[in-house]
């Protein structure tokens, strides 16, 4: 059975979504955040991240949550592809449901429901898609990196 | 299985689920913030919104036009006058830039066809303001658009 440094996967994972934080920080209006989780509301100041800043938070939620889950799960190979295309189309779901055409029909079926909020007030996004499957490659990506260096005994193990 | 390992598999399945959990929050709790809103300087729950918004489907191009006349309590505020191409037009951000900073934030859905012609559409219209204790809140007002 292959395994992973997990280790190194959790640290990834974190500083994965410190950074994808720090966007939200600088670069887009805290209003949000500050109702959900009590972050002062006040207009952004920087445009930190520039263009990027549009989609790398979508990028990075798959890319984090993804190793964050194999890491602290310490799944194996099996699970491992299991956990990044679970996060890759759980985000691909949040994405389409911002589709106006769906947004509206979620907002008739679940009317006043903090789903269809989210929906309807959410921007449907092309690139968002795009930054999804990148995240979930590139997840994929880093789990084949690790895997392969787990096969490499580290020096502590070649002096035990 | 001996007590670490039930230990080891207790923690695990916790921690994976707290992840999941966190995992969701943060969408839904991030979602929407690429939408560029103001916040009505009012109660929601006094909010009404009157359209005259009309539907058009035409070989060059379906439309919607119109006006939405926004009150807030008993303060009538200036009106939004909406035009665009009725499959992806959205009224997030167009509004009065006026001084009371009012705004109505929507987004519509429907895709006009020629069976469309003689219907009424319905558009859910998000208006964030405040509510009576003065903390943000929002509420959804929906219109009607007839489509000629």
């Amino acid at each position: 059975m292959n395994t992973y440094r997990y280790n190194y996967l959790i640290v990834i994972g974190f500083t994965a979504l410190a950074v994808g934080l720090a966007v939200y920080y600088f670069d887009r209006s805290p209003t949000l955040l500050s109702t959900t989780v009590g972050w002062e509301a006040t207009p952004p100041k920087h445009h930190l991240f520039g263009m990027l800043g549009y989609n790398l938070p979508t990028l990075l939620h798959t890319l984090s949550f993804a190793l964050l889950t194999v890491g602290m799960g310490r799944l194996n190979n099996t699970g491992a592809m299991i956990a990044v295309s679970s996060w890759g189309v759980i985000n691909l779901l949040f994405e389409a449901i911002q589709h106006p055409t769906l947004a509206t029909q979620l907002y008739y079926l679940f009317p006043n429901s903090k789903l269809s909020h989210f929906a309807l007030s959410g921007t449907f996004d092309p690139f968002d898609v795009l930054a999804i499957t990148v995240g979930a490659l590139l997840s994929a990506l880093i789990l084949k990196h690790f895997q392969h260096l787990s096969s490499i005994p580290t020096q502590l193990e070649q002096h035990s | 299985m001996n007590k670490d390992a039930i230990f080891f598999r207790a923690t695990r399945f916790v921690a994976l689920a707290m992840l999941t959990i966190f995992g969701f929050i943060s969408i839904i709790a991030t979602g929407g913030s690429k939408v560029e809103t103001n916040r009505i300087d009012c109660d929601v729950s006094t909010v009404t919104i009157t359209s005259t918004l009309v539907g058009t489907v035409s070989d060059s191009g379906d439309t919607v036009t119109g006006n939405l006349t926004i009150t807030c309590g008993t303060n009538g505020i200036r009106g939004v006058t909406i035009t665009g191409s009725a499959g992806w037009w959205n009224i997030v951000s167009v509004g009065p830039s006026n001084a009371s900073g009012v705004i109505a934030v929507a987004k519509s859905a429907e895709a006009l066809g020629r069976s469309d012609i003689g219907t009424t559409k319905t558009v859910p219209i998000i208006v964030n303001g405040y509510d009576a204790s003065g903390n943000e809140a929002s509420r959804t007002i929906t219109i009607s658009i007839p489509i000629n």
